[in-house]
């Protein structure tokens, strides 16, 4: 792993694989009655969010605490031209005052590598969500959150070591909605189809690149890239799915034209009972939050599935701290100190 | 008396080896090599004319210091004409930035630029155009022609009164952009056209309300930025040349960069139409998947396209669908490119690097790129008595001394502009202009800027090769 963590393309199988070993260790923190490690003591992690996010900031804010690292945060208004100072300022101001880490999100794509190039040696940039460009402690969270469902001891004993590289060989993964504006499904593609799974991009063709076999075809390695297919139909891939991937829907899109109504939308894209009804009787779902309740999936359907335990946004969030302190701990730990805090 | 000894003078067609006097800004002779100065005790010719000249402008039958410039290994051509070029410079007092801007463009090779109407305020009518001549007139270096808005500020919704301007000498209208009413781009044509004025409009998706900082294509799709497609800055050029076709007016597509356009243009002028069209220097080399870094020094005005486009476009130089080649210099305070990809301001400080660029680029000819930087240019803009015109006795002295075998970096030489954002800094540039003359004034000697006050000192000192 470089410096910073900007992407998942940039990790590789390897690395993901390795964030996720990791984060089954931090689950394991997490459950202990102090789920404190004295792991980055010392240490201080910045939160330079341009764009608000309470999940994410929260997530990343939560992680570094209990590692023990001190957490600087910092609100900026996202366009930086308003306030007449730079990019480059702004955060040379906050590096100026000491820090480790710094996890960026920015409404605009590219920030995070850009800050990237003005850090100091030893300042590490975490991509805390970049325009539609990646989101990935997003990936990470949903794949570590597929990877132990579908594990054959899902819940091995705390702790313990996995024989096994993470792996979602043979899963098939449908990716539903908003794709081209979504920074969320950039990183899915990225850490799912690491992971060796198979992957069907649904969506309009106004919610998808223009060209969409061209983007994948030139972005992800050969062997990646054969296993990703685009659909226009989610009733045309329904039956063989292990999981279906919700993507929120945001409503300016149809202001945007980009849909012609929501009830349209709905009728082709959307999880009705129906379409669950047709789910294989263990396919999971999932979705980054928050959900709008009748439009990516039917109120009564979340119920059932929730009751089925076939809904893992909650594991989702979950694991999300989880992931954030593997990232951090790998970025900026000594690579020792996972023990339990010993001074509470 | 200027000597420029020992090089090749390149012009259309043809190439000789000669040397040129040069007096009182013209051309006085063009001559056999070594015949100039004072060559071999053995040569039993008697005094040379332009020698008798300088002495009778002498007027006491001394010879007038000659100035030479030893071109050995180098090709003299006609000074370069910019069609596209901002007069600005960041962090100047306002009063330099004419002669900073002249400066920068002579030690890029040019004798003559055109500079874009996008000040602020736009300049659209007389009274500013004689400012900004006044202002003009101060910097020697390069011979700065004023070219005036399409529309009055750039507003894009009513004529500019273009006859007054046209009568005033301004020949070149442009809002730098596009013209997004098709309607008033055929009134701006016609009205143009008996003002023997040329239209440039820069065919853009912004013609069809589409704005993003670079090409549609695999790589926007993967970094999540919005592209313009290259189909909509075609929809844009074809709405144009269509303009061109309905009026029979003189059309200039500023800066094509794709190759549809460079299509788009070559069927125009199959047809007979009025249409000429250019390209930068810098979409000659780069394409989007040089921005997939976010490196905001690849944001450009056109987008960076794919390779294909820019193979189109290097072929459109070689075969001169494409007239001409443009600095599109536009020198931008250093915190400008260091904002979001997205935010940061498209554009390069390019006029000292531009030719270079060109005649460097391995894949355009010689005359392809002469054609591009100097000849058509000067043509398309009237300019030929600034620049780009023959090497003839009795022409106004516009050259240029271009060594094709040196290689060098603005790093290395450091650039006049104090604009830093050029895409060029650390990037080896094939071919170096040693020397600018603008008007029978040297303007740059050895890749420097000339002090005119201490010109012949440095010159005696000798030009080191």
């Amino acid at each position: 792993m470089s410096g910073h963590l900007l992407t998942l393309g940039e990790l590789g199988t390897d690395g993901i694989s390795e964030l996720l070993s990791l984060t089954d260790r931090f689950v394991e923190v997490g459950r202990r009655p102090i789920p404190k490690v004295p792991a980055l003591r010392g240490r201080t992690v910045a939160t330079l969010f341009f764009e608000e996010s309470t999940r994410t900031r929260l997530a990343f804010e939560t992680a570094a605490k209990r590692l023990s690292a001190d957490v600087l945060n910092f609100s900026a208004a996202s366009s930086s031209l308003a306030k007449g100072e730079s990019l480059r300022d702004t955060f040379e101001t906050v590096q100026a005052m000491g820090i480790h880490a710094a996890v960026v999100r920015h409404r605009s794509a590219g920030v995070p590598a850009q800050i990237a190039r003005w850090a100091d040696d030893g300042v590490a940039i975490v991509n805390g969500g970049d325009g539609w460009h990646a989101h990935p402690t997003q990936g990470l969270q949903d794949a570590y959150t597929l990877w132990r469902h579908f594990r054959p001891a899902p819940d091995s004993e705390p702790g313990a070591e996995l024989d096994d590289q993470p792996t979602l060989a043979g899963r098939r993964i449908a990716i539903v909605g908003d794709i081209v504006h979504s920074r969320v499904a950039r990183s899915d593609i990225e850490a799912y189809t690491a992971l060796d799974a198979s992957i069907v991009l649904v969506a309009p063709p106004t919610l998808l690149p223009a060209q969409p076999r061209e983007w994948i075809d030139c972005w992800l390695p050969p062997d990646a890239a054969k296993r990703v297919e685009i659909s226009h139909s989610l009733d045309d891939v329904l039956d063989d799915l292990d999981v279906v991937g919700l993507l929120r829907c945001q409503r300016e899109r149809m202001i945007d034209g980009l849909i012609g109504s929501v009830p349209e939308y709905v009728a082709r894209y959307g999880l009705t009972a129906e379409r669950a009804q047709r789910l294989a009787p263990d396919a999971v779902i999932t979705h980054p939050g928050p959900m709008n309740r009748g439009i990516e999936i039917a109120g009564d359907t979340i119920e059932d599935l929730a009751a089925e335990d076939r809904l893992l946004v909650t594991r989702q969030v979950t694991y999300g701290v989880a992931v954030r302190m593997a990232v951090l701990f790998r970025l900026i730990g000594s690579g020792t100190a996972l023990g339990a805090d010993d001074r509470g | 008396m200027l000597a420029i000894t020992g090089g090749e003078i390149v012009e259309r067609g043809h190439r000789r080896r000669a040397d040129i006097a040069v007096i009182d800004g013209r051309i006085e002779g063009v001559h056999e090599p070594g015949r100039l100065l004072s060559g071999s005790p053995d040569d039993p010719d008697p005094p040379r004319p332009q020698e008798q000249a300088a002495a009778a402008r002498a007027g006491d039958g001394m010879l007038t210091p000659i100035e030479e410039i030893d071109a050995t290994g180098c090709v003299i051509a006609a000074g370069f004409v910019d069609l596209c070029a901002r007069v600005a410079e960041p962090l100047a007092l306002e009063g330099h930035v004419m002669q900073i801007t002249a400066t920068a463009a002579a030690m890029g090779g040019y004798s003559a630029l055109v500079a874009q109407p996008d000040t602020d305020p736009p300049l659209d009518r007389l009274g500013q155009l004689a400012e900004i001549r006044r202002l003009a007139a101060s910097a020697a270096s390069c011979h700065i022609v004023t070219a005036a808005t399409v529309t009055a500020g750039r507003a894009g919704t009513q004529l500019a009164p273009m006859a007054e301007l046209a009568d005033a000498g301004v020949s070149w209208f442009t809002d730098t952009g596009p013209l997004a009413d098709w309607g008033l781009l055929c009134r701006a044509l016609q009205y143009a056209s008996p003002l023997g004025a040329t239209v440039a409009v820069r065919p853009s998706g912004a013609a069809l309300g589409i704005v993003a900082p670079m090409h549609e294509g695999a790589v926007s799709a993967r970094m999540g930025v919005a592209g313009e497609p290259a189909e909509a800055e075609c929809a844009a050029a074809a709405a144009a040349i269509s303009a061109a076709r309905r009026t029979g007016g003189r059309l200039h597509l500023d800066r094509i960069s794709a190759a549809g356009s460079v299509e788009l243009v070559r069927a125009a002028k199959a047809d007979g139409l009025d249409v000429s069209a250019s390209v930068t220097a810098e979409h000659l080399l780069f394409v989007d998947a040089d921005a997939a870094g976010f490196d905001t020094l690849m944001r450009a005005e056109p987008p960076y396209r794919t390779a294909a486009d820019r193979e189109a476009l290097v072929a459109g130089v070689n075969d001169r669908t494409i007239d001409a080649v443009v600095s599109a210099h536009t020198p931008l305070p250093p915190h400008d490119k260091d904002l979001p990809f997205d935010e940061a301001p498209p554009g390069f400080a390019s006029l000292e690097t531009c030719a270079a660029v060109v005649l460097g680029h391995p894949e355009i000819s010689l005359e392809a790129a002469l054609d591009a930087l100097s000849w058509r240019p000067a043509e398309l803009a009237g300019a030929g008595h600034l620049g780009g015109g023959p090497i003839e006795p009795d022409q106004p002295a516009n050259l240029v001394v271009i060594d094709l075998d040196r290689t060098w970096t603005l790093a290395d030489r450091g650039s006049v502009s104090k604009a830093r954002n050029t895409p060029h800094r650390s990037r080896r540039l094939n071919a170096m202009v040693r020397a600018t003359v603008t008007g029978g004034r040297l303007a740059v000697v050895d890749g420097a800027p000339c002090d005119h006050a201490g010109t012949v000192a440095a010159l005696r000192s000798g030009i080191a090769r």
